[in-house]
């Protein structure tokens, strides 16, 4: 493993072991696997699902560690895209289904589409394979308690891939937080918006059989890092998004936390400002979603910018993943992590409104004679 | 009775999508080049399929479920001549009973006047506009072969989701000092909302008289550019505009010319490594965002030339062999862009405007 590496490592772990609140195994389980100590070989890890996630953010941070990647394995229904990718990345071995390699896994990062997390999760975890899932991991708070009774009793950790805590930034909101600079928060505004870019190599983001749309996926974020941000889940004051049966592109949500009021709106259609602001009692903190490093607190009169250092954020959460899987350290985010953001996501589709779109309605249907 | 609509992903097609899935739930086969695309028409339960009309087999497979087909995919360099071909080719060899080609009034090049189907398009330089001229006569080839085709050529195209004539528009009336020379932008505004737009194609889809005919589609009114501009900006709420002198704007157009000239050959000529240089120094980013947005603060010749121009498209032929009657004026078109532009973050520093 590289040096640098270890020292990200150790430096993420005394964080994590200061912030978060990790379900350990229980050593007596008797199907707990023995940690691996450093110097055995490797963990055999299998990145599932080959789409532009996996090519873009996992496979880079795996492959740049040359045990891992020896015996890296590409799983996708697509062999021609597995293959293809194992030839661009220097990777030996593919496989069309989990069930062809997991009795060799130790590790999994299951990058598949939304809908398979939750099955391809407990099916790993039964079989006694750790797992990285991608967001969201699951769809209502009762599937990933499931997870973390099976990862409980098979002696594995489950994590997932909520990279924005990881982010600078956002531990500098945390920070400013846990220590007060704000006061007490009164308003929180998040805005994330821009046309859908992201390089799908297939269809599974919309239509009637993707089920969710953006508020699963880049919501997912934000309401992880808001429920991260204020260390408790808020309550959900009204929600409404712009599907017409088939995956929302628009949405707007209304949550109250005590006596903060928050907004989050987010659009796959247009772009918005792409910022956040939280106003407290005692300063208004600001920061920019593209802006992973940085946040400016204004505060009695005057304007503080504070920097995080600069990370590769894939490369802490995948080192942190890898770590785990050898019994190291926990995994950057856990599953018990995210459950406050699994449920209030899906008390946002309960509660679902239709978004008022009035140029919408004026238009349809027409009359043709 | 199945309907593909090429290019669902863009601006005519999307919003056709939405208004056939409205009307016939379960209609519709989506056709979109890539998924990155799919997000505004993902929010029905439509059938969305890869169909790049690039790729013949692609088209082909989709076709043997469809009844009709319209053809509103464009893009640049052979897309619409060969993409055209391939969609025509494939539609008559599955026995597609009607088919809708969107062609463009760009293709009657310098000509002025008031303009019927009956005037001759010409080349014009343009290479959009001379290669739909070119598709057109791919167009013609299919309907001697049999195809039941109907080509419909609209005017200026706004409403929601109108990327050159509202979204561009709701940015510069924001960010003056854009000019908006009143003597500049006294030629006709041959504005179509996009709703009548889709009326007239589905009356094309389904009239029989429209089977081998040309169709221009305009709105219901001849406001100039600056009546355009004026109730635009009045729907937006932002301070009165006041015409800029005629003069300046050009000696501003001029100026910038090489500055675009320069911007334009350098993307193409070294776009990876600008991109690059983009990504990864501040400075560089700082320096091409000024000229990102100097280029976009100021008007290009050729724009004065398109508002300048005096030329009209009467409906006529549409109106008497489709019944076509368009049915949203600009101020009730505008006002209804306007509640999109305020819902989707285009005003009020890019924060939605619920309620409106």
């Amino acid at each position: 493993m590289p040096k640098a590496g270890v020292y990200r490592l150790r430096d993420l772990a005394i964080f994590l072991q200061g912030k978060c609140a990790v379900p350990r195994p229980d050593p007596t389980s008797p199907a707990l696997r023995s940690p691996m100590s450093p110097t055995e070989s490797a963990p055999t890890v299998a990145i599932v699902g080959c789409g532009a996630i996996a090519e873009s953010y996992h496979l880079p941070a795996l492959v740049r560690r040359s045990a891992v990647k020896e015996r890296l394995i590409l799983v996708d229904p697509s062999r021609d895209r597995a293959t293809e990718m194992a030839r661009r990345f220097g990777l030996s071995r593919t496989a069309e289904s989990l069930d062809e390699v997991l009795d060799d896994l130790d590790g999994a990062v299951l990058a598949a589409p939304p809908a398979l997390h939750v099955p391809l999760t407990l099916q790993c975890v039964r079989a006694g394979v750790h797992v990285l899932c991608e967001k969201p991991l699951a769809e209502s708070g009762g599937e990933v308690e499931e997870i973390l009774g099976e990862a409980d009793r098979m002696g594995v950790v489950v994590g997932v891939n909520h990279n924005r805590r990881l982010a600078g930034a956002s531990q500098l909101v945390k920070q400013a937080l846990e220590n007060g600079d704000l006061g007490t928060p009164r308003r929180i505004e998040y805005l994330q918006g821009a046309p859908f870019d992201w390089p799908a190599a297939s269809g599974g983001y919309f239509g009637k059989s993707a089920g969710r749309g953006i508020v699963a996926d880049l919501g997912s974020h934000c309401l992880d890092l808001i429920c991260w941000w204020l260390g408790e889940k808020p309550k959900l004051v009204n929600y409404a998004d712009d599907s017409r049966g088939g995956t929302e592109a628009v949405a707007s949500i209304h949550l109250a936390s005590g006596s903060c009021d928050i907004a989050v709106e987010l659009s796959w259609l247009t772009r918005y400002a792409n910022t956040y602001r939280i106003e407290g009692t005692a300063g208004v903190l600001r920061g920019q979603l593209f802006d992973q490093r940085s946040i400016i607190i204004e505060k009695n009169g005057r304007a503080e910018k504070r920097t995080a250092p600069k990370t590769r954020i894939n490369e802490v959460m995948l080192d942190a993943f890898v770590a785990a899987v050898e019994g190291a350290a926990p995994p950057a985010v856990t599953a018990s992590d995210v459950l406050p953001t699994i449920e209030l996501l899906d008390e946002c589709y309960a509660n679902r409104q239709l978004l008022e779109e009035s140029w919408y309605v004026n238009a349809a249907p027409l009359e043709v004679p | 009775m199945k309907t593909l609509v090429t290019g669902a992903g863009g601006f005519v097609g999307g919003r056709l999508v939405e208004i056939l899935e409205a009307d016939r739930p379960g209609s519709t086969l989506a056709g979109i080049r890539r998924w990155s695309t799919a997000a505004r028409i993902g929010r029905l339960p439509v059938d969305i399929v890869q169909c790049d009309v690039m790729n013949p087999d692609q088209v082909a497979k989709h076709l043997p479920e469809v009844h009709q087909v319209v053809h509103c995919a464009t893009g640049p360099g052979d897309v619409n001549v060969e993409g055209t071909r391939n969609v025509l080719q494939a539609s008559l060899d599955a026995g597609v009973e009607r088919v809708v080609h969107i062609s463009t009034i760009a293709l009657y090049g310098d000509k002025v006047g008031e303009l019927t189907e009956d005037d001759a398009p010409e080349l014009s330089g343009v290479p959009y506009a001379d290669s739909k001229l070119r598709t057109e006569e791919v167009c013609r080839e299919f309907v001697d072969r049999g195809l039941a085709l109907s080509v419909v050529r609209p005017t200026i195209v706004y409403g929601p989701f109108s990327p050159n004539w509202t979204e561009e528009f709701a940015v510069r009336l924001q960010n003056r000092p854009w000019p908006f020379p009143r003597e500049l932008s006294s030629g006709t505004c041959n504005l179509v909302y996009v709703d009548d737009l889709v009326a007239a194609i589905r009356l094309a889809l389904t009239r029989p008289e429209a089977v081998g005919e040309v169709f221009n589609i305009n709105g219901p009114e001849y406001p100039t550019w600056f009546e355009y501009f004026l109730a635009l900006n009045r729907a937006m709420g932002l301070p009165p505009l006041e015409s800029k002198s005629s003069l300046g704007s050009q000696v501003a157009a001029w100026g910038m010319k090489p500055v675009r000239a320069g911007a334009k050959f350098a993307l193409a000529r070294f776009g990876d490594q600008i991109m690059n240089l983009y990504k990864s120094s501040e400075l560089a980013k700082k320096v091409m965002k000024g000229a990102e947005g100097a280029i976009r603060k100021s008007p290009t010749t050729g724009e004065f030339e398109l508002y300048s121009k005096v030329i009209s498209f009467p409906n006529t032929k549409a109106e008497q062999l489709l019944g076509y009657r368009p049915a949203v004026d600009m101020e009730a078109g505008v006002g209804r862009s306007v509640a999109w532009l305020k819902h989707s973050g285009f005003l009020d520093g890019g924060r939605p405007v619920r309620h409106a």
